[in-house]
Protein backbone atom coordinates (compact mmCIF):
# COMPACT_ATOMS: atom_id res chain seq x y z
CA UNK A 1 0.00 0.00 0.00
CA UNK A 2 1.19 3.60 -0.98
CA UNK A 3 1.46 5.81 1.92
CA UNK A 4 1.06 9.52 1.94
CA UNK A 5 3.79 11.54 0.37
CA UNK A 6 5.02 14.54 2.26
CA UNK A 7 7.78 16.72 0.59
CA UNK A 8 10.93 18.39 2.69
CA UNK A 9 12.11 21.52 0.91
CA UNK A 10 14.52 23.44 3.00
CA UNK A 11 18.36 24.67 2.01
CA UNK A 12 19.35 23.18 5.62
CA UNK A 13 20.26 19.81 6.30
CA UNK A 14 19.44 19.41 10.40
CA UNK A 15 15.62 20.70 9.35
CA UNK A 16 15.52 18.38 6.83
CA UNK A 17 16.73 15.51 9.11
CA UNK A 18 14.42 15.96 12.04
CA UNK A 19 11.13 16.84 9.95
CA UNK A 20 12.34 13.44 7.68
CA UNK A 21 12.93 11.56 11.15
CA UNK A 22 9.01 12.85 12.57
CA UNK A 23 7.02 12.05 9.58
CA UNK A 24 8.48 9.03 8.37
CA UNK A 25 8.31 7.54 11.93
CA UNK A 26 4.22 9.20 11.67
CA UNK A 27 4.34 7.04 8.44
CA UNK A 28 4.56 9.22 5.67
CA UNK A 29 6.31 8.87 2.79
CA UNK A 30 8.52 11.35 2.64
CA UNK A 31 11.05 13.00 0.14
CA UNK A 32 13.69 15.98 0.37
CA UNK A 33 15.30 19.05 -1.40
CA UNK A 34 17.80 21.58 -0.68
CA UNK A 35 16.75 23.97 -3.46
CA UNK A 36 13.61 24.49 -5.67
CA UNK A 37 14.62 22.92 -9.02
CA UNK A 38 15.23 20.00 -6.80
CA UNK A 39 11.65 20.50 -5.44
CA UNK A 40 10.01 21.09 -8.37
CA UNK A 41 11.63 18.11 -9.94
CA UNK A 42 9.92 15.61 -6.92
CA UNK A 43 6.81 17.66 -7.51
CA UNK A 44 6.75 16.66 -10.86
CA UNK A 45 7.90 12.91 -10.81
CA UNK A 46 6.26 12.12 -7.53
CA UNK A 47 3.39 14.11 -7.09
CA UNK A 48 3.89 14.54 -3.38
CA UNK A 49 0.57 15.30 -1.18
CA UNK A 50 1.44 17.79 0.75
CA UNK A 51 5.38 19.98 0.81
CA UNK A 52 6.57 22.28 3.81
CA UNK A 53 7.93 24.88 1.89
CA UNK A 54 10.50 26.94 3.63
CA UNK A 55 10.66 30.39 2.05
CA UNK A 56 14.43 31.60 2.32
CA UNK A 57 16.24 29.08 0.15
CA UNK A 58 19.19 30.39 -2.43
CA UNK A 59 18.20 30.62 -5.67
CA UNK A 60 14.22 30.59 -5.69
CA UNK A 61 12.50 31.79 -3.41
CA UNK A 62 9.92 30.38 -1.55
CA UNK A 63 7.45 31.98 -3.34
CA UNK A 64 8.60 31.86 -6.60
CA UNK A 65 8.51 27.92 -5.89
CA UNK A 66 5.06 28.03 -4.72
CA UNK A 67 4.09 29.81 -7.78
CA UNK A 68 5.48 26.91 -9.91
CA UNK A 69 4.72 23.90 -7.95
CA UNK A 70 0.76 25.25 -8.37
CA UNK A 71 1.56 25.11 -12.39
CA UNK A 72 2.67 21.51 -11.94
CA UNK A 73 -0.38 20.57 -9.77
CA UNK A 74 -2.74 23.53 -8.76
CA UNK A 75 -3.90 21.08 -6.09
CA UNK A 76 -0.89 20.27 -4.07
CA UNK A 77 -0.99 21.04 -0.19
CA UNK A 78 1.98 23.62 1.10
CA UNK A 79 2.65 24.64 4.61
CA UNK A 80 5.24 27.47 4.30
CA UNK A 81 8.10 28.03 7.14
CA UNK A 82 9.96 31.29 7.89
CA UNK A 83 12.46 32.42 10.12
CA UNK A 84 14.08 36.08 10.38
CA UNK A 85 12.26 38.61 8.39
CA UNK A 86 10.38 37.17 6.29
CA UNK A 87 7.01 37.96 7.42
CA UNK A 88 6.34 39.90 4.40
CA UNK A 89 6.17 36.19 2.32
CA UNK A 90 3.25 35.02 4.65
CA UNK A 91 0.39 37.17 3.16
CA UNK A 92 1.36 36.82 -0.11
CA UNK A 93 1.91 32.45 0.05
CA UNK A 94 -1.48 32.48 1.39
CA UNK A 95 -2.87 33.96 -1.47
CA UNK A 96 -0.68 31.56 -3.84
CA UNK A 97 -2.85 29.14 -2.00
CA UNK A 98 -0.50 27.98 1.00
CA UNK A 99 -2.52 26.41 3.76
CA UNK A 100 -0.57 27.68 6.84
CA UNK A 101 2.51 28.74 8.18
CA UNK A 102 5.02 27.95 10.78
CA UNK A 103 7.91 30.15 11.85
CA UNK A 104 10.88 28.61 12.86
CA UNK A 105 11.93 27.28 15.28
CA UNK A 106 8.55 25.80 15.74
CA UNK A 107 6.56 23.27 17.84
CA UNK A 108 7.15 19.71 16.22
CA UNK A 109 4.07 18.63 17.59
CA UNK A 110 2.33 21.96 15.86
CA UNK A 111 3.34 21.13 12.52
CA UNK A 112 2.54 17.25 13.14
CA UNK A 113 -0.92 18.42 13.66
CA UNK A 114 -1.49 20.26 11.27
CA UNK A 115 0.45 17.66 8.68
CA UNK A 116 -2.04 15.21 10.11
CA UNK A 117 -4.83 17.68 9.64
CA UNK A 118 -4.47 18.56 6.19
CA UNK A 119 -3.05 15.24 5.20
CA UNK A 120 -4.58 12.10 7.70
CA UNK A 121 -3.19 8.90 7.06
CA UNK A 122 -5.80 6.85 5.26
CA UNK A 123 -4.26 3.63 6.57
CA UNK A 124 -5.14 4.82 10.44
CA UNK B 1 17.46 44.66 21.08
CA UNK B 2 20.44 42.42 20.78
CA UNK B 3 21.84 41.42 24.14
CA UNK B 4 23.11 37.84 23.92
CA UNK B 5 24.89 36.27 21.33
CA UNK B 6 24.03 32.72 19.85
CA UNK B 7 27.33 31.38 20.86
CA UNK B 8 25.96 31.93 24.67
CA UNK B 9 22.62 30.51 23.92
CA UNK B 10 24.37 27.61 21.99
CA UNK B 11 26.08 27.29 25.63
CA UNK B 12 22.96 27.52 27.04
CA UNK B 13 21.46 24.37 25.05
CA UNK B 14 24.62 22.21 25.92
CA UNK B 15 23.61 22.65 28.81
CA UNK B 16 19.97 22.28 28.14
CA UNK B 17 21.13 18.61 27.01
CA UNK B 18 23.07 17.77 29.96
CA UNK B 19 20.07 18.10 31.69
CA UNK B 20 17.88 15.88 29.59
CA UNK B 21 21.04 13.10 29.42
CA UNK B 22 20.35 12.94 32.98
CA UNK B 23 16.75 13.00 33.00
CA UNK B 24 16.64 16.07 35.16
CA UNK B 25 12.89 17.27 34.13
CA UNK B 26 12.76 20.33 36.23
CA UNK B 27 16.26 22.31 35.06
CA UNK B 28 16.03 20.78 31.59
CA UNK B 29 12.35 22.36 31.37
CA UNK B 30 13.99 26.08 33.00
CA UNK B 31 16.29 25.86 31.03
CA UNK B 32 14.44 25.66 27.70
CA UNK B 33 12.10 28.13 29.05
CA UNK B 34 14.95 30.60 29.71
CA UNK B 35 16.30 29.72 25.88
CA UNK B 36 13.13 30.80 24.25
CA UNK B 37 13.26 34.12 25.72
CA UNK B 38 16.96 34.32 24.82
CA UNK B 39 16.05 33.76 21.48
CA UNK B 40 13.54 36.39 21.32
CA UNK B 41 16.21 39.28 22.00
CA UNK B 42 19.70 37.10 20.13
CA UNK B 43 21.60 38.33 17.08
CA UNK B 44 20.03 36.26 13.66
CA UNK B 45 21.98 32.87 13.48
CA UNK B 46 20.10 30.06 11.67
CA UNK B 47 22.28 27.20 13.07
CA UNK B 48 21.56 28.29 16.69
CA UNK B 49 17.83 27.81 15.20
CA UNK B 50 18.28 24.04 14.40
CA UNK B 51 20.30 23.54 17.08
CA UNK B 52 17.55 24.59 19.37
CA UNK B 53 14.42 22.44 17.31
CA UNK B 54 16.60 19.24 17.10
CA UNK B 55 17.23 19.79 21.00
CA UNK B 56 13.47 20.53 21.56
CA UNK B 57 13.20 17.67 19.75
CA UNK B 58 15.11 15.46 22.21
CA UNK B 59 13.15 17.26 25.17
CA UNK B 60 9.99 15.87 24.26
CA UNK B 61 11.32 12.61 23.93
CA UNK B 62 12.74 12.57 27.00
CA UNK B 63 9.56 13.81 28.30
CA UNK B 64 7.72 11.32 26.68
CA UNK B 65 9.93 8.67 28.33
CA UNK B 66 10.04 9.86 31.65
CA UNK B 67 6.25 11.48 32.28
CA UNK B 68 4.42 8.87 29.94
CA UNK B 69 1.00 8.67 29.32
CA UNK B 70 -0.83 4.90 29.99
CA UNK B 71 -0.79 4.34 26.50
CA UNK B 72 2.61 5.25 25.52
CA UNK B 73 5.08 3.64 27.30
CA UNK B 74 8.69 2.83 25.87
CA UNK B 75 11.70 0.83 26.83
CA UNK B 76 14.92 2.69 27.47
CA UNK B 77 16.18 1.17 24.08
CA UNK B 78 13.05 2.72 22.21
CA UNK B 79 14.04 6.13 23.57
CA UNK B 80 17.72 5.81 22.53
CA UNK B 81 16.64 4.65 19.25
CA UNK B 82 14.13 7.66 19.14
CA UNK B 83 16.32 10.29 20.05
CA UNK B 84 19.31 9.35 17.81
CA UNK B 85 16.99 9.00 14.97
CA UNK B 86 17.75 7.00 11.64
CA UNK B 87 21.02 6.08 11.83
CA UNK B 88 22.34 8.19 14.15
CA UNK B 89 21.60 11.00 12.39
CA UNK B 90 20.32 13.25 14.52
CA UNK B 91 22.33 12.32 17.37
CA UNK B 92 25.26 13.10 14.72
CA UNK B 93 24.17 16.59 13.98
CA UNK B 94 23.30 17.13 17.48
CA UNK B 95 27.35 16.20 18.44
CA UNK B 96 28.40 18.67 15.62
CA UNK B 97 26.29 21.47 16.83
CA UNK B 98 27.11 21.10 20.53
CA UNK B 99 31.18 21.24 19.63
CA UNK B 100 30.97 24.21 17.16
CA UNK B 101 28.78 26.42 19.54
CA UNK B 102 30.80 25.49 22.00
CA UNK B 103 34.25 26.35 19.63
CA UNK B 104 32.45 29.17 19.20
CA UNK B 105 31.95 30.66 22.30
CA UNK B 106 35.37 30.04 22.87
CA UNK B 107 36.38 32.39 19.97
CA UNK B 108 34.44 35.07 20.69
CA UNK B 109 36.19 35.18 24.53
CA UNK B 110 39.36 34.72 22.86
CA UNK B 111 40.48 31.47 24.41
CA UNK B 112 41.89 30.49 20.99
CA UNK B 113 43.16 26.48 21.85
CA UNK B 114 39.97 25.83 23.64
CA UNK B 115 37.91 27.29 20.51
CA UNK B 116 40.16 25.11 17.96
CA UNK B 117 39.64 21.87 19.92
CA UNK B 118 35.67 22.48 20.01
CA UNK B 119 36.09 22.88 16.15
CA UNK B 120 38.50 19.91 15.48
CA UNK B 121 35.56 17.83 17.75
CA UNK B 122 32.88 19.33 15.26
CA UNK B 123 35.10 18.63 11.94
CA UNK B 124 35.18 14.96 13.55
CA UNK B 125 31.64 14.58 13.12
CA UNK B 126 31.40 16.20 9.34
CA UNK B 127 31.75 12.81 8.02
CA UNK B 128 28.57 11.92 9.19
CA UNK B 129 26.71 14.89 7.62
CA UNK B 130 26.06 13.57 4.07
CA UNK B 131 24.99 17.35 2.95
CA UNK B 132 28.02 18.79 1.01
CA UNK B 133 26.62 22.44 1.54
CA UNK B 134 26.52 21.76 5.10
CA UNK B 135 30.08 21.04 4.80
CA UNK B 136 31.21 23.71 3.21
CA UNK B 137 29.60 26.00 5.58
CA UNK B 138 31.20 24.90 8.52
CA UNK B 139 34.49 24.67 6.55
CA UNK B 140 33.50 28.76 5.68
CA UNK B 141 33.38 29.25 9.15
CA UNK B 142 36.37 27.98 10.11
CA UNK B 143 37.96 29.89 7.17
CA UNK B 144 36.70 33.26 8.87
CA UNK B 145 37.58 32.02 12.27
CA UNK B 146 41.64 31.27 11.34
CA UNK B 147 41.16 34.40 9.17
CA UNK B 148 40.80 36.27 12.38
CA UNK B 149 43.35 34.52 14.29
CA UNK B 150 45.99 35.25 11.75
CA UNK B 151 46.75 31.50 11.06
CA UNK B 152 46.80 32.42 7.39
CA UNK B 153 47.86 29.06 5.85
CA UNK B 154 45.41 27.21 8.09
CA UNK B 155 42.27 29.79 6.93
CA UNK B 156 43.84 29.43 3.59
CA UNK B 157 43.07 25.65 3.63
CA UNK B 158 39.41 26.04 4.73
CA UNK B 159 38.94 28.29 2.53
CA UNK B 160 39.80 26.05 -0.26
CA UNK B 161 37.62 23.28 0.78
CA UNK B 162 34.57 25.41 1.41
CA UNK B 163 35.10 27.40 -2.29
CA UNK B 164 35.69 24.00 -3.78
CA UNK B 165 32.28 22.95 -2.71
CA UNK B 166 30.42 25.98 -3.64
CA UNK B 167 31.71 26.41 -6.96
CA UNK B 168 29.73 23.87 -8.19
CA UNK B 169 26.61 24.47 -6.48
CA UNK B 170 25.38 27.41 -8.81
CA UNK B 171 23.26 29.03 -6.30
CA UNK B 172 25.30 29.93 -3.50
CA UNK B 173 27.34 32.70 -5.46
CA UNK B 174 27.54 35.14 -2.18
CA UNK B 175 29.29 32.37 -0.55
CA UNK B 176 31.53 31.76 -3.39
CA UNK B 177 32.46 35.62 -3.35
CA UNK B 178 32.69 35.29 0.56
CA UNK B 179 35.51 32.57 -0.03
CA UNK B 180 37.48 34.97 -2.35
CA UNK B 181 37.41 37.66 0.17
CA UNK B 182 39.23 35.40 2.83
CA UNK B 183 41.60 34.31 0.24
CA UNK B 184 42.33 37.71 -0.37
CA UNK B 185 42.52 38.74 3.11
CA UNK B 186 44.99 36.00 3.80
CA UNK B 187 47.12 36.95 0.57
CA UNK B 188 47.60 40.48 1.53
CA UNK B 189 48.07 39.46 5.07
CA UNK B 190 51.39 37.60 3.82
CA UNK B 191 51.95 40.63 1.70
CA UNK B 192 51.06 38.78 -1.43
CA UNK B 193 48.67 41.31 -2.74
CA UNK B 194 49.56 40.19 -6.25
CA UNK B 195 47.61 37.03 -5.45
CA UNK B 196 45.40 38.69 -3.68
CA UNK B 197 43.97 41.16 -6.38
CA UNK B 198 42.53 38.07 -8.72
CA UNK B 199 40.41 36.98 -6.48
CA UNK B 200 38.70 40.31 -5.64
CA UNK B 201 38.45 41.13 -9.15
CA UNK B 202 36.40 37.57 -9.54
CA UNK B 203 34.67 38.79 -6.27
CA UNK B 204 33.50 41.91 -7.64
CA UNK B 205 32.53 40.16 -10.85
CA UNK B 206 29.87 38.14 -8.92
CA UNK B 207 29.04 40.77 -7.40
CA UNK B 208 28.03 42.88 -10.15
CA UNK B 209 25.65 40.36 -10.87
CA UNK B 210 23.84 40.53 -7.24
CA UNK B 211 24.26 44.72 -7.20
CA UNK B 212 20.13 44.55 -7.41
CA UNK B 213 19.57 41.86 -4.37
CA UNK B 214 22.22 42.72 -2.33
CA UNK B 215 24.33 45.75 -2.13
CA UNK B 216 26.18 45.23 1.08
CA UNK B 217 28.24 42.81 -0.63
CA UNK B 218 28.66 44.96 -3.98
CA UNK B 219 29.89 47.90 -1.81
CA UNK B 220 32.29 44.96 0.47
CA UNK B 221 33.76 43.41 -3.28
CA UNK B 222 35.03 47.40 -3.81
CA UNK B 223 36.01 48.35 -0.71
CA UNK B 224 38.19 45.23 -0.10
CA UNK B 225 39.89 46.09 -3.73
CA UNK B 226 40.49 49.66 -2.82
CA UNK B 227 42.30 48.45 0.75
CA UNK B 228 44.12 46.24 -1.51
CA UNK B 229 45.23 48.68 -3.63
CA UNK B 230 45.85 50.91 -0.84
CA UNK B 231 48.53 48.32 0.93
CA UNK B 232 50.09 48.01 -2.61
CA UNK B 233 50.32 52.37 -2.38
CA UNK B 234 48.50 52.81 -5.36
CA UNK B 235 46.86 55.47 -3.77
CA UNK B 236 44.79 55.96 -7.09
CA UNK B 237 42.74 53.08 -7.78
CA UNK B 238 42.58 52.67 -3.88
CA UNK B 239 40.80 56.08 -3.92
CA UNK B 240 38.28 55.26 -6.99
CA UNK B 241 37.58 51.84 -5.56
CA UNK B 242 36.49 53.50 -1.81
CA UNK B 243 34.66 56.33 -3.81
CA UNK B 244 32.92 53.63 -5.13
CA UNK B 245 32.19 51.38 -1.94
CA UNK B 246 31.04 54.72 -0.39
CA UNK B 247 28.24 55.49 -2.63
CA UNK B 248 26.67 52.11 -2.14
CA UNK B 249 27.47 51.54 1.40
CA UNK B 250 25.60 54.80 1.55
CA UNK B 251 22.57 53.45 0.11
CA UNK B 252 22.18 50.93 2.78
CA UNK B 253 23.37 53.14 5.75
CA UNK B 254 25.72 50.17 6.14
CA UNK B 255 27.72 50.78 10.12
CA UNK B 256 30.72 50.22 7.21
CA UNK B 257 30.64 53.85 6.45
CA UNK B 258 33.19 54.88 9.49
CA UNK B 259 35.35 52.85 7.91
CA UNK B 260 35.03 53.97 4.48
CA UNK B 261 35.10 56.93 5.23
CA UNK B 262 38.15 56.65 7.53
CA UNK B 263 40.03 55.25 5.05
CA UNK B 264 39.38 57.14 2.20
CA UNK B 265 39.94 60.65 4.41
CA UNK B 266 43.33 58.92 4.83
CA UNK B 267 44.05 58.45 1.21
CA UNK B 268 43.02 61.32 0.16
CA UNK B 269 45.40 63.17 2.97
CA UNK B 270 48.46 61.05 1.73
CA UNK B 271 47.57 62.57 -1.59
CA UNK B 272 47.42 65.86 -0.33
CA UNK B 273 44.05 66.18 -1.33
CA UNK B 274 42.92 67.96 1.87
CA UNK B 275 39.66 69.38 0.88
CA UNK B 276 38.56 66.00 0.22
CA UNK B 277 40.33 64.54 3.09
CA UNK B 278 38.38 67.09 5.23
CA UNK B 279 34.93 66.38 3.71
CA UNK B 280 35.68 62.87 4.57
CA UNK B 281 36.84 63.29 7.69
CA UNK B 282 33.82 65.41 8.68
CA UNK B 283 31.48 62.94 7.32
CA UNK B 284 33.50 59.77 8.87
CA UNK B 285 32.93 61.79 12.35
CA UNK B 286 29.27 62.09 11.91
CA UNK B 287 28.72 58.49 10.87
CA UNK B 288 31.53 57.20 13.97
CA UNK B 289 28.78 59.30 16.39
CA UNK B 290 25.55 58.20 14.41
CA UNK B 291 26.52 54.10 14.81
CA UNK B 292 28.35 54.67 18.21
CA UNK B 293 31.03 53.48 16.66
CA UNK B 294 34.37 54.05 19.24
CA UNK B 295 37.04 52.53 17.69
CA UNK B 296 36.70 54.81 14.58
CA UNK B 297 35.74 58.02 17.27
CA UNK B 298 39.53 57.09 17.82
CA UNK B 299 40.84 56.57 14.45
CA UNK B 300 39.35 60.00 13.65
CA UNK B 301 40.79 61.59 16.18
CA UNK B 302 44.33 59.84 15.34
CA UNK B 303 43.85 61.76 11.87
CA UNK B 304 43.04 64.96 13.25
CA UNK B 305 46.01 64.80 15.48
CA UNK B 306 48.41 63.53 12.16
CA UNK B 307 47.57 65.33 9.00
CA UNK B 308 45.29 68.51 10.87
CA UNK B 309 47.04 69.51 13.95
CA UNK B 310 50.56 68.79 12.35
CA UNK B 311 50.98 65.98 15.43
CA UNK B 312 50.25 66.81 18.86
CA UNK B 313 52.33 63.02 20.34
CA UNK B 314 51.03 63.30 24.18
CA UNK B 315 47.46 63.52 22.54
CA UNK B 316 48.52 60.58 19.96
CA UNK B 317 49.86 58.63 22.70
CA UNK B 318 46.51 58.80 24.30
CA UNK B 319 44.64 57.81 21.27
CA UNK B 320 47.31 54.94 21.84
CA UNK B 321 46.69 54.08 25.39
CA UNK B 322 42.67 53.43 24.07
CA UNK B 323 43.62 51.11 21.48
CA UNK B 324 45.49 49.14 23.80
CA UNK B 325 42.89 46.21 24.12
CA UNK B 326 42.05 42.83 21.97
CA UNK B 327 40.51 44.37 19.31
CA UNK B 328 42.18 47.68 19.43
CA UNK B 329 46.26 45.83 18.82
CA UNK B 330 45.94 45.39 14.74
CA UNK B 331 44.59 49.46 14.78
CA UNK B 332 47.30 50.70 17.17
CA UNK B 333 50.26 48.71 15.08
CA UNK B 334 49.30 50.21 11.92
CA UNK B 335 48.09 53.92 13.25
CA UNK B 336 51.74 53.77 15.09
CA UNK B 337 53.48 52.92 11.73
CA UNK B 338 51.50 55.95 9.86
CA UNK B 339 52.52 57.91 12.44
CA UNK B 340 56.48 57.13 12.58
CA UNK B 341 56.53 57.48 9.49
CA UNK B 342 54.93 60.99 9.10
CA UNK B 343 56.81 61.74 12.16
CA UNK B 344 60.15 60.34 10.23
CA UNK B 345 59.12 62.45 7.10
CA UNK B 346 58.97 65.73 8.70
CA UNK B 347 62.37 65.07 10.85
CA UNK B 348 60.72 64.76 14.18
CA UNK B 349 63.12 61.83 14.61
CA UNK B 350 62.45 61.15 18.85
CA UNK B 351 58.65 61.41 18.19
CA UNK B 352 58.96 58.43 15.28
CA UNK B 353 61.39 56.27 17.78
CA UNK B 354 58.23 56.80 20.35
CA UNK B 355 55.71 55.71 17.54
CA UNK B 356 57.71 52.46 16.07
CA UNK B 357 58.08 51.71 19.57
CA UNK B 358 54.41 51.50 19.75
CA UNK B 359 53.99 49.41 17.07
CA UNK B 360 56.83 47.04 18.02
CA UNK B 361 54.80 46.42 21.06
CA UNK B 362 51.46 46.39 19.14
CA UNK B 363 52.99 43.23 17.39
CA UNK B 364 54.31 41.54 20.19
CA UNK B 365 50.73 41.88 22.19
CA UNK B 366 49.02 40.62 18.91
CA UNK B 367 51.61 37.36 18.93
CA UNK B 368 50.50 36.38 22.11
CA UNK B 369 47.46 36.40 21.15
CA UNK B 370 48.76 33.92 18.35
CA UNK B 371 50.45 31.69 20.61
CA UNK B 372 47.68 28.98 21.10
CA UNK B 373 49.27 26.45 22.09
CA UNK B 374 50.14 25.34 26.45
CA UNK B 375 52.32 22.73 26.22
Amino acid sequence: MMNEKILIVDDQYGIRILLNEVFNKEGYQTFQAANGLQALDIVTKERPDLVLLDMKIPGMDGIEILKRMKVIDENIRVIIMTAYGELDMIQESKELGALTHFAKPFDIDEIRDAVKKYLPLKSN
Amino acid sequence: MISITSAEVGMKINEWHRHIQKFNVTDAEMLKAEIERDIEVMEEDQDLLIYYQLMAFRHKIMLEYTLPSDENRMELSEYLNKIEGHKKKLDNMRAYYYNFFRGMYEFRNGEYTRAITYYKKAERKIPTISDKIEKAEFYFKLSEVYYHMKMTHISMHYAELSYNIYKKHELYSVRRIQCHFVIAGNYDDLENHEKALPHLQEALKGAELLKSKNTHIYATAFFNLGNCYHKMDNLNKAARYIEQALVQYRKINSDVLPQAYHDLALIYFKQGKKEQAMDCFRKGIRSAVDFKDELFMNLFEALDVLYIRNGDTPKLLNIFSRLENGKGYPYLEELALLGGNLFDYNGKIEDSIICFKKMVYAQKQISKGECMYEI
